[in-house]
């Protein structure tokens, strides 16, 4: 399945081009929980990260939870908390578990390479204004 | 097969600039904005509609690498 690139008004390059992100809605679920959210592809995520207002929306205790720290250009470690959430990209039927690394800070929703990479083959077509994501067929 | 979808714009739409560095719930449809808060926290409670699609406006003229 094909996407394009998604862009918000008045968000510009340093050459003034749209700004265009590989941006895809995603059904997130945990139990009897569930709600939708634009993600952002990032192969430079080591994992799928989110804030923790949603872990608290699905109601899951941080307190029981694989503390995990999380490190991004700031080269500062963020405590982190991890648990697994069921996952549906919008096109595709099928749906997969990934373990997300909960952070409190307000990130937008980060679709990494573990659980997510490991989920779909990606192909950026960024001069197309496209991404293709395929499922990674399992034996 | 190859479908296209989302593909009426590359813009994401009915964002003004009252909505950067915000979060915002789209409609299900697209056709509108329920709700923008400033911590998802507060826009999570606020609007119900399983349906809703949320996102986060970045703020502009930052260059973002998380």
């Amino acid at each position: 399945m094909k996407y394009r690139y998604s862009g918000v008004a008045g968000q510009t390059n340093i050459d003034g081009r749209l700004t265009k992100r590989p941006v895809v809605e995603v059904e997130i679920s945990f139990g009897p929980h569930q709600r939708k959210f634009l993600a952002l592809i990032d192969s430079g995520a080591d994992q799928i990260m989110m804030p923790a207002a949603i872990a608290e929306a699905f109601e899951i205790d941080r307190t029981t939870c694989v503390q995990h720290a999380v490190m991004g250009v700031s080269m500062e470690p963020i405590p982190g908390f991890i648990e697994h959430l069921s996952f549906r990209i919008q096109g595709h039927d099928e749906h997969f578990d990934a373990p997300v690394v909960f952070i409190d800070t307000d990130i937008p929703v980060l679709l990494g390479r573990e659980g997510f990479f490991d989920q779909y083959r990606i192909k950026f077509e960024q001069d197309h204004d496209t991404f293709e994501l395929t499922p990674v067929r399992r034996l | 097969m190859h479908i296209l979808i989302n593909d009426q714009s590359q813009m994401l739409p009915h964002l003004t600039e009252a909505h950067v560095n915000k979060w915002v719930a789209f409609a299900g449809d697209y056709t509108r904005v329920l709700g923008a808060a400033d911590q998802l926290r507060d826009l999570l409670k606020t609007v119900s509609d399983p349906n809703a699609v949320f996102y986060r406006v970045l703020p502009k003229d930052v260059s973002f690498a998380p």
